[in-house]
């Protein structure tokens, strides 16, 4: 007759200590990836003497954005990446304007060029800068396409061949 | 066991009225508190989930979209615009350097520090302090190679995040908590009422029946409601009932039946028994005339006749107390003066020593106290010994009449039995001088005018029956 309200009182206290603990102190738990996306500058890509991609960051001191990448490669190689037997493929333009938005999971890279102006090489070039940027601020690039879009259409999703996925 | 247990209840809770209501209050109010708390518990633990899944994502967005427009390595400038773009109470550490420690950081566990720079994974952990519980928020910010592999910075990013609004909310969560367990308790109590009331109803009115019953009124009956236990002892109730009504109606007539037969045995025997006296009578003048062995034969017809006489006016008198026909005639006598007459009609003045005051009166009817005295003294004289005495006194609120003899007295349980009809005094001799219904028709006479008699033995020996009778007439007589 006294004993189980004791026995009851013990299950609500014990009720009471588990709720005011919700906010209680805790030992380190994992919340999940960490940000990303410092660099000390924008990977561009140049064809070497061979014809073959090469990546060349550009010592910006930052990593920037996709669209600022694609304007810089579309100036050219540097001095001393020309040096470097570096060169480009993408038409040199008076204008070096472009937009860059994302369409789903895939990267819309809009270029001042009609589609034939553009060698497949410029095209690489142009493609695996944008993937490059994205994969370095932390974006992963295994499903992830570029769209280049010209001033008279635009092109298949494109991935990048020397990129890891 | 038993008697432990109800010293422990309070007496108060004991009708079962109290029990019910207090069983399903306790049961419902612990119903509504444990449902109440189980909300609780999972409200406040989801609210807490949330709160933190929203502020490592909002970080970790914050800081991701922040990057790569941070320079690397990172100066002050780029450290302290970090900090900005977290808000709120944050530090941001590369190697040696800090962003700026306004405004003032709540001290960082070392577990937290190593964590974040073991893991490359942001971390949170929760920690009390003075001012409430904090959520540390730890973000390495990560540097990935064009190979896809991901390094540490050496930026690391902490957020100390104020839990106090969340704790707020969880408080709030208690309250109406227990809020809605006390609201529980006056509806539960109406509930418990009216329930109470539902099952208490039939019991009482079952009650209130066998008590109908239990003061004679053999016809009291409840209608059985329902199908449930409470329909089936009424049920069984009635059935009970039913049978003891049909048992004691088959009594009664039995024994109205036996009555009636016996005043209607008796009325014809009285005819006949007429004609037989007066015979007899006339057979007893010529007796001297006789043979000696006929004069044996015809005295002892003469007394057996007699004594049929005797016992059919009795039992004619017995009948007429069971039928409830008699009447008294009462009035106001002189108790000396009856006794004496008594005495002196049957002859019995000489061997009675009478111990009577003048002057004590009774409303008595005279014909009736006659036959009580004369039954008392006849038997006295029968069965007892002389001297037999009478005494009459006063001893309000009665006059008391003794008749005592000087016998061996009533033996064992006789004084109790002595009443009965056909009560024989010594069950050897199973012919006696009396009918056997004189004491009972003495007692049945003193009861009609509202007193009684005693049998019982005196101090010194010997049969003594006392009789009260009430010296003022009862007012309900006339």
């Amino acid at each position: 007759m006294t004993r189980w309200p004791r026995h009851a009182v013990l299950v609500l206290l014990s009720l009471l200590v588990a709720g005011c603990g919700a906010l209680g102190p805790t030992g380190v738990a994992d919340g999940g990836d960490a940000p990303a996306g410092v660099a000390t500058g924008a990977p561009l890509y140049f064809l070497d003497s061979a014809g073959a991609l090469r990546a060349s960051p550009r010592a910006t001191g930052r990593l920037g954005d996709i669209r600022g990448a694609v304007e810089l490669l579309m100036t050219g190689p540097s001095p001393i990446e020309r040096d470097a037997g570096l060169r480009t493929e993408i038409p040199r333009q008076e204008v070096l304007r472009s937009v860059v938005y994302r369409r789903e999971r895939d990267i819309v890279v809009i270029l001042p060029f009609a589609s034939r102006e553009l060698p497949a090489k410029g095209a690489d070039q142009v493609v695996c800068t944008a993937l490059a940027v994205h994969l370095l601020s932390g974006g992963g690039v295994r499903d992830t396409h570029v769209i280049l879009g010209f001033t008279d259409g635009e092109s298949e999703p494109r991935s990048c061949p020397v990129l890891p996925g | 066991m038993t008697a432990r247990r109800r010293q422990l209840v309070p007496p108060g809770l004991r009708g079962l009225r109290p029990r019910l209501v207090l069983a399903f209050v306790t049961v419902t109010v612990l119903g509504a508190g444990i449902a109440a708390w189980a909300s609780y518990v999972s409200a406040s633990e989801s609210l807490v989930a949330e709160t933190q899944t929203r502020v490592t994502e909002s970080t970790r967005r914050q800081l991701a979209a922040v990057a790569p427009d941070t320079a690397y390595p990172p100066d002050q400038a780029a450290l302290d615009r970090l900090r900005a773009v977290v808000g709120g109470q944050a530090l941001v550490t590369y190697g040696g350097s800090r962003s700026s420690s306004e405004p003032e950081v709540h001290p960082l566990t070392p577990e937290i520090r190593a964590a974040v720079r073991e893991r490359n994974r942001l971390v949170v952990q929760r920690v009390a302090s003075d001012t409430g519980p904090k959520l540390l928020v730890g973000a390495p910010v990560l540097m990935i190679g064009m190979d896809g592999a991901r390094r540490p910075s050496g930026i690391e990013v902490y957020l100390v995040h104020d839990l106090a609004p969340t704790q707020r909310q969880i408080d709030a969560l208690a309250r109406s908590a227990a809020l809605t367990s006390a609201a529980a308790l006056p509806l539960a109590v109406l509930i418990a009422l009216l329930a109470a009331r539902g099952v208490l109803r039939p019991v009482r009115e079952l009650r209130d029946t066998a008590r109908r019953l239990a003061e004679g009124d053999l016809g009291a009956r409840q209608r059985p409601r329902g199908v449930d236990e409470l329909a089936e002892l009424t049920a069984t109730f009635n059935q009970t009932a039913e049978a003891l009504e049909r048992l004691v109606a088959r009594h009664q007539r039995m024994e109205a039946d036996a009555r009636r037969f016996v005043a209607d045995v008796s009325h014809e025997l009285r005819t006949p028994l007429t004609t037989l006296t007066a015979v007899v009578e006339v057979l007893e003048s010529e007796v001297d005339r006789m043979p000696p062995d006929a004069r044996a034969s015809t005295a002892l017809a003469v007394e057996e006749t007699r004594k049929l006489t005797r016992l059919v006016e009795d039992l004619i008198e017995v009948s007429r107390f069971d039928a409830g026909v008699v009447r008294l005639r009462v009035e106001e006598t002189d108790l000396r003066r009856a006794v004496l007459d008594c005495l002196e009609a049957r002859g019995w003045r000489d061997e009675v020593d009478l111990d009577a005051p003048e002057g004590v009166t009774a409303p008595v009817d005279r014909r009736r106290l006659d036959v009580v005295v004369a039954n008392l003294v006849g038997n006295a004289l029968r069965h007892g010994a002389p001297p037999v005495v009478v005494r009459v006194r006063a001893e309000e609120p009665w006059v008391v009449v003794e008749v005592t003899d000087h016998g061996p007295g009533l033996p064992g349980d006789l004084a109790e039995r002595v009443f009965e009809r056909f009560t024989k005094a010594d069950q050897a001799r199973a012919r006696s001088e009396g009918s056997g219904l004189g004491l009972a028709i003495a007692r049945e006479n003193a009861r009609l005018h509202g007193g009684d008699i005693e049998a019982g033995n005196a101090p010194g020996g010997g049969a003594r029956f006392v009789v009260r009778l009430p010296r003022r007439r009862a007012e309900e007589d006339q």
